[in-house]
């Protein structure tokens, strides 16, 4: 028999990960099946403060639940399965896994819960109020995800290990450098984020179906996801004397670090969903801001105040030594 | 794309500037369809004339490598593409003449006499 190097608590995370929050989703959506009869034809989808407001097919809300959970855990899952494989996974992918639980949990709840009360109703129209439902949806989804991250086991360390400095170029006092790359996210991650988009432009759609007044909202809300997705997936990095610049595609966001702020530079190995949580403008522990847009190699950028900047790019290590020659041009300037 | 000038050196500076560009397009630091520096930010950069730039812009224009527009700068063109598959050349060129066991300036005085 031959054996793959054994993962840590794959049964774990098979059930608590998996299994349960589909698990759910389903039960909720055969349970509310069996109210079919009960039901009137078009049920209450949508309530504002004054009781039901948007109508439609029982069908809608019990699809929800199963199709949001189980897509939800698919997208994550690929990330997570190569963390785990390579490493174990760290507190950013064990948030992604716990966070099924509680998506799955507050879903079923909440519109298990709201197809309940209209069981028997003759006119959608007297649905009551489904407040009831959501907080305890929200509170038992809370619980399981809190439940879920501590029978999964323990996190890995964040990956990130410290580098040697870089090297600076071999240029003559006399010459001038100007270094740029643009930088891109990779086919994959365009697919995701279309996925994202697909999500809020449906959302949108349901909405604009489900109620008149929330239609505008959500449509701004879908083009200004799509904005936020171009601006944030081109970027332009730029090191000369004038410092280090990054600045997304719209030209916001925007770092610049002037030379004379920089206290070191190195080149890091990225790996997006273990040290950064994902792709795109992003935080992490260490005083650390990244601009991820793949995996591998990437400049680490620490000011003199201790904050760093890490941006993934094609020669990080051309880029690197620049912006090394460039520090130590600036501090002799001194 | 790394772009390096020297103040000290005899090589006048746009012809310098045009081929540490042409460089980038055959090492692909700069690929096809991407846009060059304005000429302003770059003449600011490397602390040279806006004229400079442009020289050392229109000098790659004529060569086909970008094209100059209106509005949008200083846009490579598809031929960048075609001077990687140069580098690609070179590469094999090395590697023979390692090979083989060659000098490096009996190899440049081949390639020389050769582009003659």
């Amino acid at each position: 028999m031959t054996e793959t190097p054994t993962i840590v608590g794959q049964k774990r995370h098979l059930i608590f990960g998996i299994v349960i929050p589909v698990l759910i989703s389903v039960v909720g959506a055969i349970v509310a099946m069996t109210w079919l009869p009960q039901l009137p034809d078009t049920v209450a989808i949508h309530w504002s403060e004054d009781g039901a407001d948007g109508y439609g097919s029982p069908w809608t809300l019990i699809l929800i639940p199963p199709v949001i959970t189980v897509l939800f855990t698919v997208a994550t899952e690929y990330t997570v399965r190569a963390a785990r494989r390579a490493r174990g996974a760290t507190n950013n992918e064990k948030i992604l896994v716990a966070t099924r639980s509680f998506l799955s949990v507050i879903l079923t709840t909440g519109t298990v819960g709201s197809l309940a009360v209209q069981r028997g109703l003759a006119d959608a129209a007297d649905a009551p109020n489904i407040s009831a439902p959501m907080i305890i949806g929200a509170i038992g989804g809370l619980v399981l995800a809190a439940v879920v991250w501590f029978i999964l086991p323990t996190a890995a360390p964040l990956t990130f290990d410290e580098k040697p400095e870089a090297e600076p170029l071999d240029i003559a006092p006399s010459e001038r450098v100007y270094w740029a790359r643009t930088v891109h996210i990779s086919g994959a991650v365009v697919a995701l984020i279309a996925v994202a988009l697909a999500v809020a432009i449906g959302a949108a759609i349901l909405t604009m179906v489900s109620s008149s007044n929330g239609s505008s909202l959500a449509l701004g809300v879908a083009v200004f996801v799509a904005l936020v997705s171009i601006g944030m997936s081109f970027w332009r990095v730029r090191a000369d004397r004038r410092g280090f610049v990054v600045r997304g595609a719209l030209g916001w966001p925007r770092v610049t670090i002037p030379n004379a702020d920089i206290d070191q530079v190195r080149v890091v190995d990225v790996n997006p969903t273990a040290d950064f949580g994902g792709w795109g403008w992003r935080w992490a522990p260490g005083r650390r801001t990244g601009v991820i847009m793949r995996r591998g190699p990437g400049i680490e950028v620490t000011r003199r105040d201790g904050r760093r900047l890490v941006v993934t790019v094609d020669d990080a290590e051309t880029g690197a030594s620049v912006v090394k020659t460039l520090i130590a041009r600036s501090s002799a300037r001194r | 794309m790394l772009l390096r000038i020297d103040q000290s050196s005899t090589t006048p500076l746009f012809d310098q500037l045009a081929s540490s560009i042409r460089g980038a397009a055959i090492t692909g630091g700069v690929k096809p369809g991407e846009r060059l520096p304005a000429a302003r930010d770059l003449a600011e950069s490397l602390e040279v004339n806006v004229h400079t730039v442009l020289r050392a812009y229109q000098l790659l224009r004529d060569e086909g490598l970008v094209e100059l527009r209106r509005g949008r700068g200083a846009v490579v063109t598809d031929r960048a593409e075609r001077y990687s598959q140069l580098s690609a050349a070179i590469d094999t060129v090395v590697v023979e003449a390692r090979a083989l066991g060659i000098a490096p300036d009996t190899v440049t005085a081949l390639l020389r006499e050769a582009l003659k």
